[in-house]
């Protein structure tokens, strides 16, 4: 595992937990620890860059169904302390990560991060070292296990979006099936809760979201619960604790996609939402006055099924072609 | 006991990384080269009048390496009553792909689809990509022998680097002869 340390200038410390499966963590109790583990650690080079030996066999323990398994990045130099949630499919090739965390400890705050001057002070003693994949001895970040305090009410994120501008007997339909992967954000308290990062959590139901006609823009939606957590000297976070249920369709504005390709009349193009959009500020947290991130994708049981009519139509990405990561696909 | 169990474990992990280098150096090693990882998953079902051919030219093909890439083969994956007549690479500039045609290429003219460079896909060099231009891979599938044609993905064989890289596209194709349209439901109807 390859990737680039944002907002640390210099040498840092980095730890990758693992998180353990939803089955496990969806019926946790307030009070309940999550127990992670962690699977590698290292240091990174002084332009921030990094890189981390992960086994898949090391981590299948961890894998939710389709090999998605829940990380967690921890940074520190020794005067600030940063944290970064994602996700790796181990049954694919796994891309480089690139740790996008807030600084949340910085020297000037809090002279010095206790989680790191604990780590230090272990180190020191000769315990709590975890080995890199050089063989180096590597300081182990002092968090705690994540310890469940409160579960929030549900509230719904939207999971899909099919549009199509043009009107000719073309349809859409976005199926959300059981099984599927919506990543979610997560937050670590600083001043203020921000996003840092995301967690995926699987949906454990079918919604047969209904086909729909033409010249319209749809917004899928299914509703999560969150859950307050305390790591202990690394502070609280906030993320994703289970998948509720329910689907919502809600009409919405066509989005500029520019990348096209056309497909003829009588075809009926599918996307799998793998590569789909991040749908942004998708999902509130209202008891901490925080929006996070919501983003369907990751498996292949979740798609989106345009039908051509008996015309020739563009289908277009918003951020790239529909060959290659196009996002939010949209029909001209 | 220790030492036994570590010279047990030693042996199999030396077993591992020779058998490992073993297929490495038998098998390309699939959707981890310069070309990606196969693109947008999904498939494509297609009402397709009897005899009729279609230029697929969604597949892109962009060089992340430092060298060139140079395709060998291209093949497709379990097909079933359907052929790969021809396969081309057509450099693309602007902001619109190849597409998909029913019939032979070349596609009417579209900005940025530089067809006039086109070329046969095997022995075609891909360099590195730069900004957004790249290529797309437009494979003629002729559908024969049957109601109902399918293939699971399209295989790119190449090397870069002096590797042999295996690009497999996620992307299904059901034709259904002399239909007029597919049903809504074609993932399920025809799961392949």
């Amino acid at each position: 595992m390859t990737g680039h340390v944002l907002h640390h200038a210099t040498r840092v410390v980095i730890n990758i937990v693992a998180l353990p499966p939803n089955a496990q963590t969806d019926h946790m109790k307030v009070g309940q620890r999550m127990i992670d583990t962690t699977v590698a650690a290292g240091v990174s080079s002084a332009d921030g860059s990094y890189s981390l030996r992960l086994s898949r066999a090391k981590l299948r323990p961890y894998a939710n169904p389709g090999g998605i398994v829940n990380m967690q990045a921890f940074a520190a130099d020794g005067h600030s302390f940063s944290a970064y949630g994602f996700s790796v499919n181990i049954d694919r090739p796994v891309p480089a990560v690139t740790i996008r965390a807030t600084r949340l400890w910085p020297a000037a705050s809090r002279q010095g991060f206790p989680a790191v001057r604990s780590f230090l002070a272990r180190s020191a003693a000769g315990s709590a070292l975890a080995r890199s994949a050089a063989g180096a001895a590597v300081p182990l970040i002092g968090c705690s296990t994540p310890q469940l305090i409160t579960i929030y009410s549900q509230q719904w994120a939207k999971v899909g979006q099919t549009s199509i501008n043009i009107t000719g007997g073309e349809t859409q339909q976005f199926t959300y099936v059981k099984g599927q992967s919506s990543s979610l954000g997560i937050a670590y308290a600083s001043n203020d809760y921000s996003e840092s990062g995301t967690e995926s959590k699987s949906t454990n139901q079918t919604i047969p979201f209904d086909q729909y006609g033409d010249n319209a823009t749809y917004n899928y939606d299914s509703e999560f619960r969150y859950g307050l957590y305390d790591t202990g000297e690394c502070g609280d976070m906030t993320g994703p604790y289970d998948y509720w249920g329910g689907g919502k369709v809600v009409s919405a504005k066509t989005i500029s996609a520019t990348y096209c390709a056309s497909y003829p009349g009588g075809t009926s193009p599918v996307f799998n939402t793998t590569t789909a959009a991040s749908f942004g500020l998708g999902i509130p947290v209202p008891a901490l006055g925080v929006t996070l991130s919501a983003q369907t994708g990751w498996d292949s049981s979740g798609f989106i099924t345009y039908g051509m009519g008996p015309n020739k139509h563009n289908v277009c990405g918003h951020s790239g072609p529909p060959g290659d990561n196009p996002g939010w696909l949209v029909m001209n | 006991m220790r030492i036994r169990i570590a010279v047990l474990a030693a042996a199999v992990l030396v077993a591992a990384l020779v058998t490992f280098r073993l297929v490495s150096r038998l098998d390309p090693a699939v959707n981890t080269g310069p070309l990606g990882n196969g693109g947008t998953a999904g498939g494509i079902c297609s009402a397709i009048a009897p005899g009729q051919v279609d230029s697929w030219g969604i597949t892109y093909l962009g060089n992340t390496g430092s060298s060139d890439v140079v395709i060998e083969k291209i093949a497709l994956v379990k097909p079933r009553n359907l052929r790969l007549v021809a396969s081309y690479v057509v450099p693309i500039t602007g902001f619109r792909e190849y597409g998909d045609n029913f019939g032979y290429p070349p596609a009417p003219y579209q900005p940025g689809v530089d067809w006039p460079r086109h070329t046969l896909a095997a022995g075609t060099h891909l360099p590195p990509a730069h900004g957004q231009d790249h290529a797309d891979l437009v494979t003629v599938l002729k559908p024969s022998g049957g109601p109902v044609a399918e293939a699971q993905a399209i295989d790119v064989f190449y090397q870069a680097g002096g590797i042999n890289y295996e690009m497999q596209t996620h992307y299904r194709f059901v034709f259904l002869v002399g239909q007029k349209s597919c049903p809504g439901n074609w993932p399920s109807k025809y799961p392949g």
